[in-house]
């Protein structure tokens, strides 16, 4: 696909030596321009840090802040520590499905090689943060309720885990991709009717433009989906407590609600 | 499970590659962003406590002195209410004795008035027996030059009476 579309780093993906192939393509490529710019964008945003923030370094300020108070209100209390982690997932995933509306460049979300690494490093985090907070305990989680279901539930429950990484990764390749390949055929489309129209119509404007919303809010599921999966990792007792005794216990920090409507 | 990743379009070494990206990217804005981030906003987080701080104290002094004002405030009216009586007092005082100084005034002047009419009528009385005592010398003399006889005396001794009489009753009157 990623040929279809072209880019101005296909020459250099071409010079890549015999042995990169099957580590590095075109996409990962682009995913290294998106991860230089955000470091550079963090560098410039931070290096000179200023007691009245004002540019870069006032967007960062905000970004993080409202990554740390996302993180502790849908986690819970101390959950600052994962903002290093969901607030460079969504900026990252939000850079690179906006990457390809630049002249040249393409979307690295629209390659499942990316989608998947993404998701899959977001459930190995969750399956370590959930052992760091409930020790083997964690593992009980699998048994489910009652115990002596354990070979039914079991394997519910590992189906359900590993569904986890698998609905994020599809969900972001399959929207990107679609969004990609439709702005590719419309553009298309406009160059087949040039010799009947005279004049370049640009009938993928509308694409484009959903691009830019699409973009957006398939980062920010992937972000709240991946705080909600550490959520119910790290508060596994809550999540079980809230679903047996219903709606009324629940408290706006631990509801995971918001998270599963998104999904 | 080769061809099941071929089949989906996964290729474990790009999957690897990627994750590794990944995680240096998160490594690397952790150390560019959300580190340093972090702490301006823990350091803006502590100042606006120990100002908060600051300005509770503040407030806390403020209200102290407020009271202390307060309280002096309040002992100065007081100290201004006894001045005000005090001063009252010394005017009402300062009244009675000029309206007694006034009073002694006028009598004194009453009775130095009185003291002056009695003294002008003493002089008037003390006058009038002059004159008396010279027109009585002057009838005297008078009848002696016009040898006058016994009626005529008599006449003149009664004109002389009258003439007295009149004079003692009218005072300043025509002589």
């Amino acid at each position: 696909m990623h040929e279809e579309h072209g880019s101005w780093l296909k020459p250099i993906a071409d010079l890549l030596p015999e042995s990169w192939h099957g580590y590095v393509d075109l996409y990962v490529l682009n995913t290294w321009l998106v991860m230089l710019a955000l470091v550079l964008l963090a560098w410039l945003g931070t290096r000179r840090r200023a007691r009245v923030p004002s540019g870069l370094q006032n967007a960062w300020e905000m970004y993080v802040e409202y990554v740390r108070g996302f993180c502790v209100e849908q986690i819970g209390p101390g959950a600052e520590r994962y903002a290093p982690l969901l607030g460079t997932l969504f900026i990252y995933i939000l850079f690179m499905n906006l990457f390809g509306l630049v002249p040249g460049f393409i979307t690295p979300t629209m390659s499942i090689n990316v989608t998947a690494a993404l998701a899959l490093s977001v459930f190995l985090f969750v399956q370590y943060s959930g052992f760091v907070e409930q020790g083997l305990g964690y593992l009980a989680h699998f048994v489910g309720e009652p115990w002596w279901l354990f070979p039914i539930n079991i394997p519910v429950h590992v189906i359900g885990e590993l569904a986890k990484p698998l609905s994020l990764a599809v969900r972001l390749f399959g929207n990107m991709f679609g969004e990609e390949t439709a702005i590719f055929r419309m553009a298309a489309l406009g160059a087949m009717i040039l010799p009947f129209t005279h004049i370049p119509i640009p009938v993928q404007i509308i694409n484009v433009a959903l691009h830019l919303v699409i973009g957006p809010i398939q980062a920010f599921i992937f972000f709240i989906l991946s705080a909600a999966y550490i959520q119910m990792a790290t508060h596994a007792e809550d999540g079980e407590e809230h679903e047996t005794h219903g709606q009324s216990q629940e408290t706006p920090e631990h509801a995971p609600e918001p998270a599963e409507q998104a999904a | 499970m080769q061809e099941i990743f071929h089949a989906l379009g996964l290729e474990p070494g790009v999957l690897a590659v990627n994750i590794a990206g990944f995680v240096l990217l998160v490594v690397l804005l952790k150390r560019f962003a959300f580190g340093p981030v972090g702490d301006i906003l823990a350091d803006r987080a502590r100042e606006v406590q120990a100002n908060m701080a600051d300005a509770e104290r503040a407030r806390e002094m403020a209200l102290a002195d407020k009271r202390a004002m307060e309280e002096q405030l309040s002992s100065l009216d007081q100290r201004a209410d006894e001045i005000v009586s005090a001063a009252e007092r010394r005017a009402e005082e300062e009244r009675a004795r000029i309206l007694q100084q006034a009073a002694d005034e006028s009598r004194r002047i009453v009775e130095e008035g009185e003291r002056r009419v009695a003294s002008a009528a003493e002089e008037a009385r003390r006058q009038l027996r002059a004159e008396t005592a010279s027109m009585a010398v002057e009838v005297s003399a008078r009848a002696l030059r016009e040898a006058m006889d016994e009626e005529r005396q008599a006449a003149l001794v009664d004109a002389f009476i009258a003439d007295i009489e009149r004079l003692a009753g009218g005072g300043g009157g025509p002589r």
